[in-house]
């Protein structure tokens, strides 16, 4: 028993060593883990009111006491972006992960089975693709009603095409390879074949356009909030819509910092995904004695 | 003694995308890759298959696997047709006996995977034995290819082509098949290391008790390797008889210019390396009448221009599809 | 380090103690070191070895085509008609390329322009180099097609690339080449990519025109099969160096180093049955971090402390032939 738990660990303290040699990757995580950390004690950390109009301290820049300058309800930033920060993880994570599994899985699909799967799948996604995102999700959160859930199901269900069609090319390249090939001789099921062997070789494209795909969701999330057709009115990307408005009174900080979250907070996301992919490459991974010498070496 | 594998009749034919002024000019629809052979493979033998790209042989070997289905005709595995309705048991223990190697080293290992894990599958496909003993058997088989240990844990790209090629063979041979079919196992490796894998899989076949089905371009390769042979030209068996046969002689104008073509490494056989034949290999599309090899062939007369020859026994045990075989036959004799 | 005579007044090209490293990221390549051959006017001149030997490095360098950073010409001198070519211009060098040395390829499929009529490209080479008019290349072009066997030259001329088989695609690289009648050829794994009976034909084609114009061809390969039909010596590479060098008789024949006979010892053959055939155990060594000494001592069946210690010189066997080995006569 113990064992188990020994190797688990040392596989564990292997990963976040190839991980981490990745620093941007390593501070992106901490950077996260710290956003979130936010976003989950923001009640705590911030008066229960901080919604409240004040107008006597409408559109101040940032001071002592508002170190991020206040919106043009007077609201402190600080506290808006913590707010804010649950609303826009919430989606990145929900809608990005729902628009992932959905798009791998039909490009998955497509890509092994060919034939009429194929056809169907693609011709499905380009139903979507054909009419436009934000007109979609809207006609959809207007009858689902404006909920978070509706919201995240909406953005999610609408971006997959893009997805699947890179996951249906990459599969398509990998099945001409001889090893796909050998597996079908071998007796692997399409499931095994699939999950055990296309997948893990497109890990690549697929962090990688995921994390790309973030700003894409925090952004249209922001949209639907303008448009009233989202639950929450503090989020970064509704505070971003807003304050354009006030431009040309020169609340450059209005703009400024919403924006910058959503611009830190993908580039965190894509640091990420860039260190998840260097760290599970095989080809990039140095060569190390074999899990039992480690753990051996570790017990002396 | 009944033959381990036979092939009866066996074609395959590809449906070709036209464009519209194709169709219209009726132009043919199919590539008729392999067009109705038939062979057999003894149990315990190696028996080649031999021909340039575009004969048919691998296409031939992925239906023998049963990655491709036929168009028509057989394939017989200990008298069960590999194709056809098997008890669900039967069907996987078929496709678990016949294994395979191909020929690009590095595309057939799974980059992700290390290699243990990789000789590992096939246990793991079928869910043989324990955990531990499928480790076992698979360290046994890395050991009996001449992979050292340490290599267990190692990844693909951390090997050489000819050890790779040793993974490939080690996994092809973790659920004791009886059958290989080895796919240009050493065209994509150099030459010092291709007679150690040439020598790997002989002491291999007699120590697992292995039949070969080896197809390769290479003559002198399919020399050294085999003890039957077949050659192939365009989709169908031009020449079938024992190798010494085949080599000192071939009845099939094809084989003889094969032969006439291989330079020899041996500068006092001083003969620059010729070819009588004319034009180039017809595409597969468009398929000669007749005798397929007659738009090149040196001996051809008018019969072979409108009938395609059978594959004919010209002596005991050796088939040629040729209507001149005989004559051929005769000079050998007398020569 | 063995100095071959370039005195000779037969030799037309004469590579002298050439090294050439490719400088990476990774490390150092050693590429080619040491190297010293002399290929003679109107003879066939086989470089055989495996990957990594340096037979393609070497060719590219003669040419001036190597790329030049990474790659970086460390030592050594290339005498051609007189001069070293490694100190010739890029100028210099694009004047002597398909003039006098020309080059053709491993892989016809990809040598030719696909946007380009072939007869044009043909006589591209006349137009740059000797400022023929475009009317009178081309008929020259289609002289030349006909002269490597392509039929009806004057109506194909008018072709693209893609109407060509492999086989008439590797004519035309031929016919290019010859263009300008060039004195020296090189030709690398010419024939690698075609099937055998177009090998034969491509083969015999390049004999001939040897022959006819005794121009010197540097045939590059692995096969020794070619080498013993095509040529008349033979270079003998391994890992960037030059292990034996000899006319293709003797080294066939009296192979006086372990690693000739070893690829001789391990070659299939057409031509007769061989039970069972030795191999050289190991594999090719990493070029960045090469094996101390001589390069072939830990596959080799010869090799003692001397070996592992010093890398051998080029023992003279007689004029114009070595071997690079501590115990030649022991071979």
């Amino acid at each position: 028993m113990t064992s188990e738990l020994s190797i688990y660990r040392l596989r564990l303290a292997n990963f976040w060593r190839g991980y981490s040699r990745n620093r941007g990757a390593a501070f992106s995580f901490f950077f996260l883990i710290a956003l979130i950390s936010i976003a989950i004690f923001a009640d705590y950390l911030f008066p229960r009111n901080f919604e409240a109009p004040d107008i006597s301290r409408e559109m101040l820049p940032p001071s002592l006491s508002n170190p991020l300058g206040t919106d043009y309800l007077g609201r402190d930033q600080v506290a808006l972006i913590a707010f804010g920060a649950r609303t826009s993880l919430i989606i990145a994570f929900a809608a990005g992960g729902l628009l992932a599994v959905i798009g791998t899985l039909a490009g998955l699909l497509a890509g092994y089975h060919g034939g009429r799967m194929e056809g169907l799948i693609m011709r499905f996604a380009d139903i979507f693709l054909t009419i436009p995102t934000l007109p979609l999700i809207l006609v959809i959160v207007s009858l689902t009603g404006p909920s978070l859930l509706n919201v995240m199901f909406a953005i999610g269900l609408t971006s997959w095409p893009v997805m699947a069609r890179v996951v249906r090319s990459d599969t398509l390249a990998l099945m001409k390879r001889e090893f796909i090939e050998i597996e079908k001789v071998m007796g692997a099921s399409a499931r095994r074949i699939v999950f055990r062997h296309l997948l893990p070789n497109q890990l690549n494209s697929i962090f990688v356009y995921t994390s790309l795909s973030i700003p894409v969701v925090i952004l249209t999330e922001a949209a639907l909030e303008f448009l009233g057709l989202a639950p929450l009115s503090v989020s970064w990307g509704f505070m971003l819509n807003t304050s354009l408005s006030y431009w040309i009174l020169g609340t450059w900080w209005m703009s400024f910092i919403p924006g910058f979250a959503i611009f830190i907070t993908a580039l965190a996301f894509y640091f990420v995904s860039e260190g998840l992919k260097e760290a599970l490459n095989p080809k990039l991974k140095r060569r190390r004695e074999s899990l039992v010498v480690q753990l051996a070496d570790r017990k002396k | 003694m009944e033959a381990l594998l036979k092939v009866e009749k066996l074609s395959k034919h590809f449906k070709v995308k036209r464009t519209l002024t194709e169709m219209t000019r009726n132009a043919p629809r199919v590539i008729k890759a392999v067009d109705n052979i038939s062979f057999e493979v003894q149990r315990g033998g190696t028996f080649g298959l031999v021909g340039e790209s575009g004969c048919g042989k691998t296409t031939a070997t992925k239906v023998i696997l049963g990655i491709l289905k036929p168009t028509s005709g057989h394939v017989f595995f200990e008298g069960d047709d590999v194709h056809g309705k098997l008890a669900k048991s039967r069907y996987k223990q078929v496709h678990r006996e016949i294994q395979a190697v191909f020929q690009d080293p590095a595309g057939s290992l799974d980059p992700r995977m290390t290699i243990g894990q990789i000789i590992r599958e096939p246990l793991d496909i079928h869910r043989s034995g324990t955990t531990d003993s499928r480790e076992e058997t698979a360290r046994k088989m890395l050991d009996a290819v001449g992979l050292t240990a340490e290599q267990y844990e190692r990844y693909p790209h951390e090997l050489s082509g000819g050890q790779q090629q040793r993974v490939a063979i080690a996994r092809a041979l973790t659920l004791h098949p009886k059958i290989v079919i080895l796919d240009e196992p050493v065209s994509a490796l150099d030459m010092s290391v291709r007679t150690q894998i040439l020598n790997l899989l002989k002491d291999l076949q007699s120590e697992f008790g292995l039949t070969y089905i080896f197809v390769a371009h290479d003559l002198s390769v399919v020399r050294y390797m085999c003890d039957h042979v077949a050659v192939m030209y365009l989709g169908r068996i031009a020449e079938n008889c024992a190798t010494s046969e085949l080599y000192e002689h071939p009845t099939h104008p094809y084989t003889m210019a094969l032969l006439e073509a291989v330079p020899v490494p041996d500068p006092l056989a001083r003969k620059t390396p010729t070819s009588n034949l004319r034009g180039s290999m017809p595409s597969p599309i468009n398929l000669p009448t007749g005798c397929r090899f007659h738009t090149r062939c040196p001996h051809a007369i008018d019969k072979c221009k409108t009938i395609e020859p059978d594959l004919l026994e010209v002596t005991k045990g050796h088939l040629a599809s040729c209507h001149l075989a005989d004559t051929f036959v005769t000079e050998a004799e007398v020569s | 380090m063995f100095n071959l005579q370039t005195e000779r007044s037969d030799s037309l090209i004469s590579v002298q103690d050439l090294s050439v490293r490719f400088y990476l990221e990774s490390g150092v390549v050693n590429a080619v070191e040491h190297l010293s051959f002399t290929a003679r006017k109107g003879l066939g001149f086989g470089i055989v070895g495996e990957s990594g030997s340096g037979k393609t490095v070497t060719a590219l360098t003669i040419m001036g085509l190597l790329a030049a950073p990474p790659g970086r010409i460390d030592s050594g001198k290339i005498m051609f008609n007189g001069t070293d070519l490694l100190k010739n211009s890029q100028e210099e060098m694009r004047r002597l390329r398909g003039k006098r040395i020309a080059m053709i390829y491993q892989d016809p499929m990809t040598s030719l322009n696909p946007v380009l009529k072939v007869g044009f490209q043909i006589g591209e080479a006349l137009t740059i180099h000797e400022k023929m008019p475009q009317r009178e290349a081309e008929k020259r072009a289609i002289e030349l097609m006909t002269a490597t066997g392509i039929p009806e030259a004057e109506k194909r001329a008018q072709e693209y690339p893609h109407r060509f088989s492999g086989g008439m695609r590797q004519r035309i690289m031929i016919a290019m080449a010859l263009a300008t009648k060039p004195d020296l050829l090189i030709a690398d794994e010419p024939t690698t990519a075609l099937d055998v009976i177009t090998q034969a034909q491509i083969l015999s084609l390049l004999r001939d025109l040897q022959q006819k114009h005794n121009m010197t061809v540097i045939l590059i390969t692995h096969d020794l099969g070619i080498v013993a039909q095509v040529c008349d010596e033979v270079l003998v590479m391994y890992a960037g160096h030059g292990m034996q060098l000899d006319t293709v008789q003797n080294v066939f024949s009296h192979p006086n180093h372990p690693y000739t006979r070893g690829l001789l010892e391990s070659t299939t053959r057409a031509d007769r049955d061989v039970k069972r055939l030795s191999s050289i155990p190991g594999s090719i060594p990493d070029l960045i971090n090469p094996p101390t000494g001589c390069r072939f001592h830990p596959r080799c069946p010869l090799a003692d402390k001397k070996c592992a210690r010093e890398e051998p010189p080029a023992l003279a066997v007689k004029a114009g032939a070595y071997s690079k080995c501590w115990h030649p006569e022991l071979s």
